[in-house]
């Protein structure tokens, strides 16, 4: 019995010494081919469970949020009213040049070449925000692509490629960073994730104006992500830490845990 | 069925149903660990001897489909499985109507030592070469990432003795 213990113990260290080793070496190059064999096996089965789930999900919230329709009803009588008021004080020529300048800017999705891809999983661990997608190097998907929604609202970049999935990393990825620009002022500057909670507008100068409610575009710069996609409106405008940039946080358009369909921009139609 | 392939099918059935169906039903980053759950229960069955490579097994498939850094999660689930096994025999022995509750608070705290693991070996890691494994550490997030194991495992605790009862009554299982 004693000598079975002492057995188990030296087994378990060693195991822990190879899996530190495993760790601090980073072998996980190792672990590519075995991770796209897997994925290929289960792919099936992680569509099916994460359709379900969300027909169960989406059922589940509409009764829950029946006591929430009153409330929000009267929320929207009121900025009903506002609103109207903020059009009949407009003046044409101001409104006639906003549709303009969001015309020429912003790009419209027949432009785009597109992959509409399920979404069959999220990332359930606390590091990193991604999606799983349902469509991989078997539909001409390739790391880099961008992913957006119908409207033409970016969400994220393939990070990964398998052959019937993708791994989609967030905007609200820390690791994500995508050139931007205000819509309205034309300042330029970088959109990061905020570790799952949002996104940051950095790295505007101070010359640059930037004001809450500005529209969020992709400015195309670097050529990764297309020009002119929609990431949000920005919110409360400061100096960053080291006072030399603006910073703005910016409130995406776009509920990532409640994405069901999304569309990956292979490229621009001829 | 052959005893190890029903251990594997329930691990990667586990491991799916972690990524494809806890998500949608709670707060990013407050996802309860279901296949911790799983494994502790197993553990307090089972004893460390015995469930200590399916726990290392379940950790690199974690690791491979969650895309967290290879070894971390074999490295945390050795840990709590050790762990568990210590505390299911020095709090469970002759424990009849509070081992739900005793199994739910192991659980619950088996998810501050899973992400504990997790930073330290990823900030360690990510030092030598920038791998850039920055988890979000918030109190707020492990509070509330622990009370949802803690709920999840007394839920899942019942369904899980019952079909144990079931699988030792037909002798079909002796792991």
């Amino acid at each position: 019995m004693i000598k079975k213990n002492s057995s188990l113990k030296i087994k378990i260290v060693a195991v822990l010494l190879i899996l530190l080793a495993v760790i601090f070496l980073n072998l996980g190059g190792l672990f590519s081919p075995i991770r796209h064999v897997i994925f290929l096996a289960i792919q099936p089965f992680q569509k099916t469970f994460y359709i379900i789930s969300r027909s169960v999900s989406q059922k589940a919230s509409f009764f829950s949020s029946i006591s929430e329709i009153r409330s929000e009803n009267e929320k929207l009588i009121k900025e009903n009213n506002f609103l109207a008021k903020e059009i009949a004080g407009l003046k044409d020529i101001r409104k006639e040049n906003e549709v303009l300048r969001e015309q020429l800017v912003l790009s419209p999705r027949k432009e785009f070449q597109m992959e509409a891809a399920f979404v069959i999983g999220q990332n359930p661990e606390k590091t990193g925000n991604w999606l799983l997608i349902d469509k991989g190097s078997a539909s001409g998907i390739q790391e880099g692509m961008s992913v957006v929604v119908s409207d033409g609202i970016l969400v994220g970049k393939i990070s990964e490629v398998y052959y019937s999935s993708a791994k989609v990393i967030l905007l609200s990825d820390p690791f994500m960073v995508v050139n931007v620009a205000d819509l309205e002022t034309g300042a330029r500057g970088v959109a990061r994730g905020d570790y799952g909670l949002g996104v940051v507008m950095e790295l505007v100068e101070q010359t640059e104006t930037i004001n809450a409610g500005d529209s969020i575009i992709t400015s195309g710069l670097g050529g990764e992500v297309p020009r002119g996609l929609f990431i949000g409106k920005a919110q409360e405008v400061k100096m960053s830490e080291d006072k030399l940039f603006q910073q703005a946080s910016i409130s995406p358009r776009v509920k990532y845990s409640k994405l069901d369909v999304v569309f990956v921009i292979k490229g621009i139609k001829n | 069925m052959p005893l190890k392939l029903f251990i594997f099918l329930i691990i990667f059935l586990a491991v799916i149903f972690q990524v494809s169906v806890m998500p949608i039903f709670f707060p990013s980053g407050a996802v309860p660990d279901f296949i911790i759950i799983l494994l502790i229960l197993f553990t307090a069955e089972i004893g460390f001897a015995r469930i200590w490579k399916w726990a290392i097994f379940l950790g690199f498939i974690s690791d491979i489909i969650f895309f967290t850094l290879p070894g971390t999660s074999a490295l945390s689930f050795l840990i709590i499985a050790y762990a568990a096994d210590l505390a299911a025999k020095r709090f469970l022995a002759g424990q009849k109507v509070w081992k739900a509750l005793i199994l739910a608070l192991i659980a619950g705290c088996s998810s501050i030592i899973s992400d504990g693991v997790g930073i330290i070996l990823a900030g360690s890691a990510g030092y030598f070469y920038k791998i850039g494994y920055e988890a979000n550490f918030s109190w707020d997030i492990l509070a509330r990432s622990a009370l949802y194991n803690f709920i999840l495992a007394v839920i899942i605790y019942w369904p899980f003795k019952k079909i144990r009862d079931l699988i030792i009554s037909r002798r079909e299982i002796k792991i």
